[in-house]
């Protein structure tokens, strides 16, 4: 793979884009298939914020390391694009680019950071534009599909992939992602042909996960509601049997978006909330730990007496030798227990 | 995280703790054993703070600095006067804070030790007032727990069984009646006829006989230290006094030794309703085991005085006064710390 970083390579990032422009043409101009592939770490930004740019470089190098594993078949020229790290695959096909994306996140999920002495896990999302030679496209509008992609990932809570395909909107892909995907594009599967099947059995079938996937986020209750209704019109002629399934299913639908719309936001305010509180203690832990050191050092300089060593190393507990063991014991346990119910209470009112 | 002198991998330091009103004291697992008075100043202004150099003085050291110091008793009848909300709520209870703090700090804990602690508090102590010990240690400590004092004593003489405590504090007199587990509340009772009591008795006392007399409650507290007794054969007990700004000297004798014994007949009577109440079969078993504690035991004579009404009035009696009457109630508390099992410690922090 040829890849450069804003710090060191052989190419610039503009050379490596001049690079790619001229493959894609190629693989156009010879009639090929050729994939554009943008990665972004979710979440990098507050990732920065907690631990500082070295972390994010270690996290971005990384991630370029395991691009570096995933796609050593496939040969493509890469770059990194600010945050994010652009790479093209040329001669690649639409499975081969999405086992590649799928490869990447799960690679991605096992990766472990360490920062501040804390174990850091990134999740990616990744934007797929497939491009076929017929459509004629430039360089640049491919570029643009890519970067759609790689928002309707972001925006669909990470951690996944989105493929498109530029002549259209961008399309579904579930590819390594772990939860229901929120939305993603419908309009890719009406570019695609063939692919109004697959979509019917998702409205229709027995999986009621892969509805939502079939749903953009984008789209408002009346565009996804049209949406459900053209893929009934498609049915057949219409029956009173078939009207009440189909408003039974924008129904549920629209219930279903609107509970996951709230409890994804929720959860991740949450999780936004630990990082920071997590990173706020990480700090204070690491100060604290310098101030008691160079207490400790001044004490020493100064001569203060540093205590006088207990006895003991460990806890002792009752010696089952003792006089009254078990008479002791119990009384203890009943110490314990009302000072365990004083403690509770101290809590419960604080 | 890092290994460091903050890391408390290196031992554990257990503390008996006697949270008293006139008196704090402390028994380490690390041999040491320290008392402290248990009075808190801090510098009224910026002036009394740079002559002191120090933002708060204890004990001996705050009483004697006391005109230029916000001064504070924070503990009062064996209670927390921070515990009642009222008055002087957060000054007292950052005195009695500070002042557990300074307890500890004399026990001369290591930085890289657990320090455990037993506190012992009155018998009947309230909810609140505990809570409020509990908050002002665990400040200092990595786990506390609170026992009662008069339970503290007897169970660091391993007198566990049929055997009444009488604990004489400054604030408190507190009989407890040990039956082989712990103690409930009607095994305990809790009196104010204590130390703080006798001082003002005998202070009425001498500002009766002698009116021309100059003294604050301090000067009275000091001479009952050293010349307290219930003897009728007493050494006298003559004392300076200002009068008009000459020192002039005065007997009281007889002052003391009455306001010494008032405290008598209430502490007999308590020790009365708790053998009165126990198995009749082993009441006379408990009147021969009464264990004297605290301070106030060292009152020349009182064993004998107490044994002398329980005669009178319970039929007879043996009252025995523990050998280390300051350090009493800290060493039992101690003993309870180690004999503490490491998973409740452990609950408790």
């Amino acid at each position: 793979m040829t890849f450069s970083d804003s710090e060191n390579g052989l190419f610039s990032p503009e050379d490596i884009q001049r690079l790619m422009r001229i493959e894609y043409d190629r693989v156009i101009r010879y009639g090929i298939s050729c994939c554009l592939m943008l990665v972004e770490v979710d979440r990098l930004g507050y990732l920065q914020d907690l631990y500082g740019v070295e972390s994010k470089e270690k996290i971005l190098q990384g991630i370029t390391e395991l691009l570096h594993t995933v796609t050593s078949d496939l040969e493509p020229v890469g770059c990194r694009q600010e945050d994010r790290i652009l790479a093209v695959f040329p001669h690649a096909t639409q499975e081969e680019a999405a086992a590649v994306a799928r490869r990447l996140l799960e690679g991605a999920r096992r990766l472990e950071f360490q920062s501040d002495g804390r174990s850091l896990r990134v999740t990616l999302s990744v934007g797929l534009a497939v491009a076929e030679a017929a459509s004629g496209l430039n360089f640049d509008h491919f570029l643009r599909a890519t970067e759609e992609a790689v928002t309707k990932a972001i925006d669909g809570g990470g951690d996944r992939s989105v493929e498109c395909h530029p002549a259209a909107e961008p399309s579904p892909s579930s590819a390594g992602s772990p939860e229901p995907p929120e939305d993603t594009g419908s309009g890719g599967a009406s570019a695609s042909p063939g692919s109004e099947e697959p979509e019917l059995q998702a409205v229709l079938g027995d999986e009621p996960a892969e509805t939502g996937s079939a749903i953009s986020e984008g789209l408002g209750k009346g565009a996804w509601a049209d949406q459900i209704r053209t893929l009934f019109r498609r049915l057949g002629p219409r029956t009173p049997g078939l009207d009440r399934i189909e408003n039974q299913v924008i129904k549920i639908t629209e219930e279903s978006l609107v509970s996951f719309d709230a409890h994804g936001e929720a959860c991740e305010e949450d999780r936004r909330q630990i990082d920071i509180l997590e990173g706020r203690v990480a700090k204070l832990k690491l100060m604290l730990d310098a101030t008691e050191d160079e207490l400790h050092r001044l004490a020493l300089e100064k001569g203060v007496d540093p205590g006088i060593k207990s006895i003991y190393r460990s806890v002792q507990g009752l010696a089952t030798d003792s006089g009254d063991y078990a008479r002791k014991k119990d009384i203890l346990g009943l110490i314990y227990e009302a000072n365990l119910r004083l403690l509770e209470k101290l809590r419960g009112g604080a | 995280m890092k290994k460091g002198s903050s890391s408390k991998d290196h031992g554990v330091l257990y503390l008996g703790i006697d949270l008293g009103t006139s008196r704090t004291s402390v028994s380490a697992s690390n041999g040491v054993r320290d008392t402290v008075a248990s009075f808190v100043g801090y510098p009224k202004d910026v002036i009394s703070q740079k002559l002191l150099k120090r933002d708060v003085l204890f004990g001996s050291e705050a009483v004697k600095h006391r005109l230029s110091l916000d001064f504070f008793r924070p503990l009062e009848a064996g209670v927390l006067k921070a515990s009642d909300e009222g008055g002087d709520f957060e000054s007292n209870l950052r005195a009695a804070t500070d002042l557990i703090s300074e307890i500890i700090r004399l026990s001369q804990p290591r930085k890289d030790e657990l320090v455990y602690a037993v506190i012992g508090v009155p018998a009947e102590a309230s909810i609140r007032n505990k809570e409020v010990i509990i908050d002002a240690a665990r400040k200092s400590v990595d786990s506390v727990m609170l026992c009662s004092e008069p339970f503290a004593v007897a169970y660091g003489l391993d007198w566990l069984e049929d055997v009444l405590v009488i604990d004489i504090g400054a604030g408190t007199v507190d009989l407890c009646r040990m039956h082989g587990t712990m103690p409930e509340d009607t095994d305990q009772v809790t009196m104010d006829t204590a130390g703080d009591f006798v001082d003002g008795r005998l202070a009425e006392r001498i500002r009766e006989e002698h009116p021309e007399a100059q003294f604050t409650v301090q000067m009275i507290k000091e001479m009952k230290e050293r010349h307290s007794s219930v003897s009728d054969e007493m050494e006298p007990v003559v004392v300076r006094f200002p009068v008009g700004g000459k020192p002039t000297d005065f007997d009281i004798t007889e002052a003391m030794r009455d306001s010494c014994r008032e405290v008598i007949p209430p502490i007999v009577e308590g020790l009365g309703k708790l053998v009165a109440t126990f198995d009749p079969e082993f009441q006379q078993r408990l009147k021969d085991r009464v264990l004297l504690a605290g301070g106030g035991s060292m009152v020349q004579g009182l064993d004998s005085a107490i044994e002398r009404e329980m005669q009178r009035t319970l039929g007879g009696g043996r009252v025995l006064r523990i050998e280390e009457p300051i350090y009493g109630g800290a060493n039992g508390a101690l003993k309870i710390a180690h004999d503490m099992p490491a998973e409740f410690w452990e609950q408790l922090k």
